[in-house]
C-alpha cells in the first residue's frame, strides 16, 4: 500500500496544496519531504493521523490550542464567516488494483472575539466529533463507498499500531514499553482477522449453551446438573466482570501512569533536578567565595595599611641601616668598654693592670670614672642602635617582599572575582532554565508516579488471582457440561440435542486450533523476519546474539552472554529494531501500509546515520517510505546511500506572517 | 459514487487455507466457512445478532453429519 497524494486545504501551515507521492519506477520507493524544525514536517503526519482516525496523533506543544484551520485563512474571514479545513488521503495498493479515497472536513466559523470555532454541518457531518468522513474505494473494476468509513479505516491501517508505520523519531523512547506487547498483539489479531475466529468461538460456546439449556427439565439428572451449572456460569460471569473492572481500572491507572511519565520526560526531571542541585552547590560555593573574598580585600588592606608607613620610610631606614653599618665597621658600635666591667674595677680598686686605684684622688681611678661616665651614654646608644638596626632589618625584609605580597593578594582577589562572577553566570543561566519549572510540583509527580506504579502492580496481583479463579470455573463448567452430555447420550429422547452439541464440540476446537496455529505461525515468522532484519543492518553484530517476541509480543534483545539488553539499546539501534520489527509486521501478518518516518535520524549519532540511511531502502522492499527528515539530517552522505531508491524530493517553504504562517511543499531544487 | 461496498473477497487467506487444509469432516469446513463469511459481514458490529444463524446452520450442518 502506498499514499499516492496528500491534499491539504486550510489544514495548519496548509493552505492549499497536494503533495503527489506514489512509488516510482523500478522500485524507486523512497519520498524524502525536507524542512526546517517547525517548517510543517510533523504537521504533514498529523494531517494523516487526523484525515484517517480524526486526531492529530504527533501535535507539538507549538500547536497545541491553536486551531486546526490556518491563521492567515481565520484572519481573511469576516466575523461569521465559515470555511473549510480538509485533508485528502489517497492510498493505492502496490499491484495498483485497490484504489482508496479518503477524506475528513471539518467546518469552521469565525466567532465575534475573532477565534474559530467548529461547527457541525447538519446535512454532511457524520463523525461524533462533527467531522465528516468519506472513504471511497475502487477494487478492481468495482467502486463504491464504505458506510462506515471510520471502520474500514481501522481494518486497512489500525489507529492503534499507527506509530509502527507513521513513525515518529523524536518519540522512540515509546517503542516497545511494557504496555506495547498488549497493543501489538491485538493489532496482530485485528490486521490477520483472527477476531473472526474469535467471535466465532464465542457464538458456537453461546450456541452449545442453548442446545444445553433446551435440555432443562428432562430427566432429574439432567436438571441437577444445569442447576450446578448455572450457579457456576453465573459465578463465571460475576468474575469476568470483577475482572473487566479490575482490568478497566489497571488501564486508568496505566493511562494516567503514561500521561505523568510523558509530562515528567517533557519537564526533564532527571536534568530539572540535576540543574536544582547545581544551584543549591553553586549558592553554597559563590556564599563561601564571597567570605573568602572579603577577607582577602580585608587582608589587603590591613597588610597596605601596615606597610604603607614603612614604605614612606624606606629611605631612612636603609640610610640609617647604612650608617649603623658603617660604625658598626668602624668598632664604635658596639663600644669598647662596657659599663658593668669599669664599675667592677672601680668597685674592686684594682686595674686589669694590677694598679691600686682604691684611692678616691688616684690619677688612675679618676681615668676609669671619666671613662665610666663617657661609656654610660655610649652603651645607651649602641644598645638602641644595635635594637633598631633589628627591627629596621626587620622592616626592610617586609619591604623587599611588599611587591610578591601585593601581587599575591591582588592575584587570589582577582581569582575570586573570577569564579564568582562565572558561578553567577552558571546560577543566571540554570535559572533561566528552570524558570517555569516547578520542582515541588515535580516531586509530587514523581510520588503519584511511584503511587500509580504501586496500584498496577497490585491489580496486577488481583488480575492472576482472579484469572486462576476463572479458569477453575470454566474446568468445573466443562467437567459438568461432559457429565451433562453424558447424562444426554443415555437417553434416546435427547440423541439430537446430544449431535448437535457434539457438532458445536468439534466446530470449536478446529476453530480454536486454527486461531492458535495462526497466532504462533505469525508470532514466530514476524520473530525470524525481525531477528533477519535487524542482524541484517544492525552495525554492532558482535554485541547481540538474538531477538525474541514471545507470546504476549514483549521484545527482547540478548547479548552474546545471554543478558537483556532492550534498555540498553542506543537510539539507533532502538529504532534499527523498531525497522525491524516494522518490516517483520508488514511481511507476515498481511498488514501492508506505506511508511512515514519523522526525523528518523534526528536522535541517531552522525556514525549510525549513514548506517541506517544505507539500510532503511533495505527493510522494506517495495514498501513505500516517506521521509520527514531536516537539513541537518538530511547531509549529503545520508542523500547518496538514499538516492538510487529516491522518487521524489521535496522542500517545505515556510513563510511566516505576523498573522500566521504559511508552507508550501516545493519539488527540490525549485 | 457507486455502490456501498461489501469486501467479502478480503477474508484473509491464511485463515481461508487453513480450513481447506486441515483434515476436517467436510461439513465442519463448509460450516466453517460459512460463518467465518457470515463473521466478516458483521465485523463492524460490537454485539451482531446472528445467534439465530449459527442455531439454524448448526442443525443443518450436525443434520449432514447423520445422513453421511
Amino acid at each position: 500500500m502506498m499514499i499516492d497524494y496528500i491534499k491539504l486545504k486550510n489544514y495548519r501551515q496548509y493552505r492549499d496544496c497536494k503533495i503527489n507521492l506514489g512509488i516510482g519506477e523500478r522500485g524507486k520507493n523512497i519520498v524524502v519531504i525536507e524542512g526546517a524544525n517547525g517548517a510543517g514536517k510533523t504537521n504533514l503526519l498529523n494531517a494523516i493521523t487526523w484525515c484517517l482516525y480524526g486526531n492529530e496523533l504527533h501535535i507539538s506543544k507549538k500547536y497545541e490550542g491553536l486551531p486546526v484551520i490556518n491563521t492567515l485563512m481565520l484572519d481573511k474571514l469576516g466575523t461569521g464567516e465559515k470555511s473549510i479545513v480538509e485533508v485528502e488521503v489517497q492510498l493505492v495498493s502496490n499491484d495498483k488494483n485497490r484504489r482508496y479515497k479518503i477524506k475528513r472536513t471539518m467546518w469552521i466559523q469565525k466567532s465575534e472575539t475573532g477565534d474559530a470555532e467548529q461547527i457541525t454541518d447538519r446535512y454532511q457531518s457524520n463523525q461524533q466529533d462533527g467531522t465528516k468522513l468519506e472513504m471511497f474505494a475502487q477494487i478492481g473494476k468495482d467502486m463504491g463507498y464504505y458506510r462506515d468509513p471510520a471502520a474500514a479505516i481501522q481494518r486497512l491501517l489500525p489507529e492503534k499500531i499507527n506509530e509502527y508505520f507513521l513513525f515518529d523519531g523524536e518519540r522512540l523512547d515509546d517503542y516497545f514499553k511494557e504496555e506495547s506487547g498488549e497493543i501489538i498483539k491485538e493489532a496482530v489479531f485485528k490486521i490477520s482477522q483472527l477476531e473472526l475466529l474469535d467471535r466465532m468461538v464465542t457464538h458456537l460456546s453461546h450456541a452449545k449453551n442453548e442446545f444445553l439449556s433446551s435440555s432443562k427439565g428432562l430427566t432429574p439428572e439432567v436438571k441437577e446438573l444445569q442447576d450446578g451449572k448455572i450457579k457456576l456460569q453465573e459465578s463465571l460471569e460475576k468474575m469476568k466482570d470483577e475482572l473487566d473492572k479490575l482490568v478497566d481500572s489497571q488501564k486508568v491507572a496505566k493511562k494516567h501512569r503514561d500521561k505523568l511519565n510523558k509530562e515528567l520526560r517533557e519537564l526533564s526531571p532527571g536534568n530539572i533536578k540535576k540543574l536544582a542541585q547545581e544551584r543549591i552547590e553553586l549558592n553554597t560555593d559563590l556564599s563561601q567565595f564571597e567570605v573568602n573574598l572579603d577577607e582577602e580585600r580585608k587582608g589587603k588592606s590591613d597588610y597596605l595599611i601596615d606597610i604603607t608607613p614603612s614604605i614612606f620610610a624606606y629611605k631612612p631606614i636603609a640610610q640609617t641601616l647604612q650608617i649603623i653599618s658603617k660604625q658598626k665597621e668602624a668598632g664604635d658600635i658596639p663600644p669598647n668598654y662596657k659599663k658593668n666591667f669599669l664599675e667592677k674595677l672601680l668597685e674592686k680598686g684594682v686595674c686589669i693592670c694590677t694598679t691600686i686605684i682604691s684611692k678616691k684622688d688616684s690619677k688612675h681611678r679618676k681615668s676609669i670614672e671619666k671613662l665610666l661616665q663617657n661609656c654610660d651614654e655610649i652603651t645607651n646608644i649602641s644598645g638602641e642602635l644595635i635594637e633598631l638596626s633589628g627591627e629596621l632589618r626587620n622592616i626592610k625584609e617586609q619591604i623587599s617582599g611588599f611587591d610578591e605580597k601585593r601581587i599575591n593578594y591582588t592575584k587570589k582577589i582577582k581569582d575570586l572575582e573570577e569564579q564568582i562572577r562565572r558561578k553567577n553566570e552558571r546560577l543566571k543561566k540554570i535559572e533561566d532554565e528552570i524558570k517555569g519549572c516547578d520542582i515541588e510540583d515535580i516531586k509530587r509527580k514523581e510520588e503519584k508516579l511511584e503511587e500509580y506504579n504501586n496500584e498496577i502492580s497490585k491489580v496486577d496481583e488481583k488480575i492472576g488471582e482472579k484469572k486462576i479463579t476463572i479458569d477453575n470455573i470454566k474446568l468445573k463448567i466443562e467437567s459438568l457440561d461432559e457429565d451433562l452430555l453424558k447424562e444426554i447420550k443415555k437417553q434416546d429422547k435427547l440423541k439430537e440435542l446430544n449431535r448437535f452439541c457434539s457438532f458445536c464440540d468439534s466446530a470449536l476446537e478446529i476453530a480454536n486450533e486454527i486461531k492458535s496455529e495462526i497466532m504462533e505461525e505469525t508470532r514466530k515468522e514476524i520473530e525470524k523476519k525481525t531477528k533477519k532484519e535487524f542482524f541484517d543492518i544492525i552495525w554492532k553484530k558482535e554485541t547481540y546474539k538474538n531477538v525474541k517476541i514471545d507470546d504476549s509480543y514483549n521484545f527482547s534483545v540478548l547479548d552474546q552472554s545471554g543478558r537483556e539488553s532492550i534498555g540498553t539499546l542506543s537510539a539507533g539501534e532502538r529504532e534499527a529494531l523498531t525497522l525491524s520489527f516494522i518490516a517483520g509486521l508488514n511481511t507476515v501478518s498481511g498488514f501492508d501500509a506505506p511508511m512515514v518516518i519523522d526525523t528518523p535520524l534526528a536522535r541517531i549519532d552522525p556514525e549510525a546515520r549513514e548506517n541506517i540511511a544505507k539500510t532503511i531502502p533495505q527493510y522494506f522492499g517495495g514498501t513505500q517510505i516517506i521521509l520527514l527528515v531536516t537539513g541537518s539530517e538530511y547531509t549529503s552522505p545520508v542523500r547518496k546511500e538514499l538516492l538510487k531508491n529516491i522518487h521524489k524530493e521535496y522542500k517545505i517553504d515556510f513563510k511566516e506572517f505576523k498573522k500566521g504562517c504559511e508552507a508550501e511543499v516545493m519539488p527540490y531544487g525549485k | 459514487m457507486g455502490e456501498e461496498i461489501k469486501i467479502r473477497e478480503e477474508v484473509n487467506e491464511k485463515i481461508k487455507n487453513k480450513i481447506e487444509s486441515g483434515k476436517y469432516p467436510e461439513e465442519i469446513k463448509e460450516f466453517l466457512r460459512k460463518m467465518l463469511l457470515l463473521e466478516f459481514e458483521h465485523i463492524d458490529e460490537a454485539r451482531p445478532r446472528i445467534m439465530d444463524e449459527y442455531i439454524d446452520n448448526i442443525r443443518k450442518y450436525a443434520g449432514k453429519r447423520r445422513d453421511e
